[in-house]
């Protein structure tokens, strides 16, 4: 009897410290994991791709989910869990430049919430390469570009390329022509579309592309007269009804979407 | 061969595909894009380290457990010579290997089918059943490969554990060989001496990444066919040079 109420004891102190130990176990498990998370993060690529062997996928992965972890957790990601976000991404490009749901979630964070551009390029860049099938890589380098740079003319050159790929939407190509026009190269613009014209099959996109040529063929026409208007007198036209004032022109072109071109006097470029 | 299915080791392994196939469920609902290619990628995965597994731990201990418990000299005594011998060790290795193999490949494609069938827009475009094939015929020859390194250095040194240890450093080397063929292509020219050691080892180490076509399986990246058969002649010859040098090693080695 003796025994067993030494043994109930011997067990009910046990227990008491094992519950003691479970409550320290939370701290411990999140010091742990922010331990596990740098060390992956901070290997080199070369040497992860070294020890990943023929489980590069795998891994890359892995290091995909461990990425998702830190920033989808309910309080907000510090500047160093963004670094590690970021690492983790060039750990996953450098073992799998394929992977989608990469790209996807590179394109959805880096720019926007680290303002790390060349690094969200330089990675996208990788997709772009290894995914020749793949449209949607080029569309979010031009958008970078396009929205976040600034750089129309850089934006227009890769929605352009994106455009020629299987499958991509022929907004691409539309929206590519228009900010090659913004960059004032709307000769460009013109070429790619007539080629994309040419190439396309189906029947409603090319009535959408014909119309869009129909488009930057007016610009071009007013740009013709606006240089020539510019030789003559040494200056831009004030506005684009000084053609027909001057004799440039008889009437203006329309813009079959908003009807009337705008027309900046300063540097002579028509826009729609 | 009945003493490969004997041994408890092969169970595990069963046991360690089947928990595999319960996490390839959860972990490929973890992402939202190309869940083929994350099927593929765990069930391919799961497919080497099986068959690395089965190598390592189990086919290193066949032999060294008949010369331990003399089983040998009744093997040897039956009219079966000793290339027969090893020759037979590595078949019934490699058979074993094999339906781990099939068992996984199979299990993977059933998987694949269905993700295919439930998340018909989230899989890679270019994937096919060809790609997937070819890449499980690959993994397959490079573990024959690794099975022939590992019966060549279990003839070679008398501890199965030096044996583990050498060929598992082989296959890690092996794995990565195309990145020092690299660095000593372009450091060739100013250390020419490096150049004189180290390329004899790249001709000596089996180069194992040219048989790992998981990531073209995954995404159903073009073939070449004129690599693969290349490949395919370069395993077999280097398996058959290694199993004739494991053979010359055996020959001459006292068994008492």
């Amino acid at each position: 009897m003796k025994n067993n109420y030494k043994t109930i004891a011997v067990g009910a102190v046990l227990v008491f410290f094992y519950a003691l130990s479970l409550s320290g176990l939370s701290t411990v498990h999140q010091s742990r994991q922010s331990q596990m998370e740098s060390m992956i993060s901070r290997m080199p690529p070369k040497l992860l791709t070294f020890f990943a062997g023929e489980f590069k996928g795998i891994v890359a992965d892995y290091a995909l989910i461990e990425a998702a972890s830190i920033f989808g957790k309910a309080e907000k990601v510090t500047p160093e869990e963004w670094d590690t976000i970021s690492n983790l991404f060039i750990l996953t490009m450098e073992l799998d430049p394929y992977f989608m749901q990469s790209y996807h979630l590179i394109d959805a964070t880096l720019p926007w919430f680290t303002k790390k551009y060349d690094l969200s390029i330089s990675l996208l860049e990788k997709s772009k390469n290894s995914r020749f099938w793949d449209w949607i890589p080029g569309y979010f380098l031009g958008f970078e570009h396009f929205y976040f740079l600034k750089d129309n003319e850089k934006a227009a050159a890769y929605l352009m390329e994106a455009a020629k790929i299987e499958n991509a939407p022929e907004v691409l190509a539309t929206f590519g022509a228009r900010l090659a026009n913004e960059a004032g190269n709307n000769e460009t613009a013109l070429i790619f579309l007539k080629a994309y014209y040419e190439r396309e099959e189906d029947k409603d996109k090319k009535a959408i592309i014909a119309k869009r040529i129909r488009l930057h063929e007016a610009v071009a026409v007013l740009e013709k007269k606006i240089l020539s208007f510019k030789n003559d007198f040494g200056r831009y036209p004030t506005n684009l009804m000084d053609l027909i004032i001057f004799g440039y022109l008889k009437q203006l072109p329309l813009d079959q979407y908003s009807k009337t071109f705008s027309y900046d006097p300063e540097s002579g470029q028509v826009l729609f | 061969m009945k003493e490969g299915f004997r041994n408890r080791i092969l169970h595990g392994i069963f046991f360690f595909v089947f928990a595999l196939f319960i996490l390839d469920c959860v972990l490929v609902n973890l992402f939202t894009r190309d869940l083929g290619k994350v099927a593929v990628d765990i069930g391919l995965s799961t497919m080497s380290i099986s068959g690395l597994v089965i190598i390592f731990f189990m086919g290193m201990n066949l032999l060294s457990k008949d010369i331990d418990k003399l089983t040998i000299y009744s093997i040897l005594s039956r009219s079966v010579s000793r290339w027969q011998y090893i020759v037979g060790k590595y078949m019934g290795l490699s058979l074993l290997v094999f339906i781990s193999v099939a068992v996984i490949a199979v299990l993977t494609a059933v998987f694949v089918k269905i993700i295919i069938h439930a998340y018909p827009g989230y899989i890679p475009p270019l994937f096919s059943w060809v790609q997937y094939f070819i890449a499980v015929c690959l993994a397959f020859l490079s573990l024959l490969i690794v099975t022939a390194i590992s019966i060549l250095f279990t003839c070679l040194t008398s501890s199965p554990f030096m044996a583990l240890l050498l060929t598992f450093g082989t296959y890690l080397i092996g794995q990565n060989i195309d990145l020092l063929v690299k660095a000593i292509n372009q450091s060739a020219t100013e250390v020419n001496s490096l150049f004189i050691v180290i390329k004899p080892i790249t001709w000596l180490i089996p180069d194992l990444s040219l048989f790992d076509y998981k990531t073209i399986a995954a995404y159903g990246l073009a073939l070449n066919v004129q690599d693969i058969i290349f490949t395919v002649f370069y395993g077999a010859t280097y398996i058959m040079l290694v199993l004739f040098a494991s053979v010359l090693i055996f020959n001459r080695r006292e068994l008492t």
